[in-house]
């Protein structure tokens, strides 16, 4: 279960929302590996706070699903979830910008990623959208390398996986 | 003249032996093949990471699946030829055994039941650099010596023979999602199911038991689309040369989702002798396929043909056709009840034959797997009713 959460969005000046729980949270990593080879793994294990005027979002990756038993396990021996055990991405509040009533905002934000106790820049591109009723439907993608993390590049049987990582995470709000 | 066509279908399923070639894998994300086959194109030889797969995805599994996973013991053993032996990187071997008993019905009245020798066969697979080669070889009975005629290498009538169903070399290209290759080779076309007495396999002779051909080829598979052209030099297996096709195929299929894929394909050849009616004849396929996994335990696979066969010279041509439709239920690891319905019309058989199959597979252990097949078929004439049992074993 997600732990409730409140915070308080300052977005643009425009938009001042407390905002419960994410809903909906689904994560999605896109790997490409040898001869057209894709890998997805999901979860629906996201946490949303507010830290120091930043938004922060932590994944479980233990939790990360990629439709095979064995290849979890592998997943998890690479990302050493034993002693990293989840994804943190941090985005100053201020960043963002949310949308007016019936309208959809897009834009890029900097934020920090740490994953493998690694940090690094990275840049996410987001698009809110507000379905009504106060809800905001929230996408967010960005790549990365999983060198830049740390993090050896897997390769299974004489199938490697490129290290680029496409990561996409979707969920909801809603301003109460 | 009808009821000869059907005892000749019918026994060249008898005879003929059969080969891997899974797209149902769909279900599993995997809507390309040559992360786990040696054939791009999918089909006979797995590679490591396939014969691992097979292990983790195919078979039945006895307990639970996390628990079994995180044990120490989990790695699949298929790499070094079933953990027996440690092969070097460069090479993978590869063998098939298949048995089967068949029973077959005309009208009710069975004509025809007996054990079934299918296919006793040896691979190898190198891989050194961005050099690859491949070759299988079987063994093929007295009884089945007419029936596995277009993948003969020695031409005895009377005893068993040596079958090569494919041997190719070529070199890798873009980093290894190319392949530029020049041999035997399974014809690029449709579906590769399995089921290779289907009318899609039969009727566009693409299928690959034996209807592979002498050629070049070049295959390429990205995440998100996979295609293969072929161009045809004809047949060695068949004699003389004036029966041999030369021309080309291909097919070009596109995912639109990991667990969704559609494709085209194209089929062109042309013989001085047809084999069906000894004349100069253009042959032509167009069609489309597609596989889908709505629902993890559910694969819906769909190919249509069109079929055309220009009599050269003479200006006649007949214009036929052929549909499939199969759905695959996993209904628990391993275990696959499988339907399907076929039609198909061509010159030679003008009047629409319709099929139902009904089909029941399981993945009961590593390397070994068990099916049964009742098959319906009508036509004009009495209906037919085949009956196949089988097992298989593979390294």
């Amino acid at each position: 279960m997600l732990p409730l959460l409140r915070a308080v969005l300052l977005a643009g000046g425009l938009v001042h929302a407390a905002i419960a729980s994410p809903s909906g949270a689904a994560v999605l990593v896109s790997m490409q590996g040898t001869a057209g080879l894709h890998i997805e793994g999901t979860t629906h294990e996201l946490a949303i706070s507010e830290r120091d005027g930043e938004l922060v979002f932590q994944v479980p990756l233990a939790g990360v699903d990629t439709g095979i038993g064995l290849r979890n396990r592998h997943m998890r021996g690479y990302l050493d979830t034993a002693h990293f055990p989840e994804a943190e991405l941090r985005v100053a509040q201020k960043a963002l910008v949310f949308p007016a009533p019936g309208e959809t905002t897009e834009s890029d934000v900097p934020g920090i990623l740490t994953l493998h106790g690694v940090s690094r820049s990275c840049s996410i591109h987001y698009r809110v959208e507000q379905a009504g009723s106060g809800e905001y439907r929230v996408r967010g993608t960005t790549r990365i390398d999983m060198r830049d993390f740390g993090v050896d590049v897997p390769a299974y049987l004489g199938v490697r996986v490129e290290p680029g990582v496409a990561i996409q995470v979707d969920f909801s709000l809603r301003a109460i | 003249m009808r009821r000869a066509f059907w005892s000749l279908v019918l026994v060249s399923w008898a005879a003929s032996g059969t080969a891997h070639a899974y797209p149902f894998m769909i279900r599993h994300g995997y809507t390309q093949c040559a992360s786990c086959h040696t054939d791009p194109s999918g089909g006979t030889l797995l590679n490591e990471y396939g014969r691992a797969q097979s292990e983790l995805l195919l078979s039945s599994i006895y307990g639970h699946e996390e628990e079994l996973s995180d044990s120490a013991g989990a790695e699949p053993t298929a790499g070094g030829l079933l953990g027996l032996a440690a092969l070097p990187s460069w090479l993978r071997l590869g063998g098939w055994l298949r048995e089967g008993y068949i029973w077959n019905a005309v009208d009710g009245r069975i004509v025809d039941r007996r054990l079934l020798q299918m296919r006793a066969d040896v691979g190898a697979d190198l891989r050194i650099g961005a050099f690859r080669a491949a070759a299988e070889l079987g063994y093929s009975s007295a009884d089945a010596t007419t029936f596995t005629q277009l993948a003969q290498i020695t031409r005895s009538t009377t005893g068993p023979n040596l079958i090569g169903r494919e041997f190719w070399a070529g070199v890798e290209t873009f980093g290894g999602d190319g392949l530029l290759r020049a041999g035997r080779i399974n014809v690029p076309f449709g579906l590769r199911n399995l089921e290779h007495t289907s009318f899609v396999r039969t009727a566009t002779q693409t299928d690959i038991n034996e209807d592979q051909t002498y050629g070049v080829a070049f295959a390429i598979s990205r995440p998100a689309w996979r295609a293969e052209m072929m161009a045809f030099l004809g047949n060695l297996s068949v004699h003389p040369d004036a029966y041999r096709e030369r021309g080309g195929a291909g097919y070009l299929e596109v995912s639109l989702a990991p667990t969704t894929a559609l494709g085209v394909s194209a089929l062109a050849a042309r013989s001085d002798a047809s084999l069906a009616t000894r004349l100069p004849t253009l042959r032509q396929a167009y069609g489309g396929f597609a596989r889908a996994s709505p629902w993890q335990p559910v694969v819906v696979q769909v190919e249509a043909d069109l079929l055309l066969n220009n009599q050269l010279g003479s200006g006649a041509q007949d214009v036929g056709h052929a549909e499939w439709l199969q759905t695959d239920v996993e209904v628990f690891r391993g275990l696959h009840l499988l339907g399907a319905l076929e039609g198909m019309k061509t010159g030679a058989t003008p009047v629409l034959q319709k099929g139902a199959w009904a089909s029941l597979w399981w993945f009961a252990f590593p390397h070994v797997d068990f099916r049964a097949d009742v098959v319906q078929r009508w036509s004009e004439g009495p209906s037919t009713l085949t009956v196949l049992v089988q097992a298989n074993g593979y390294l």
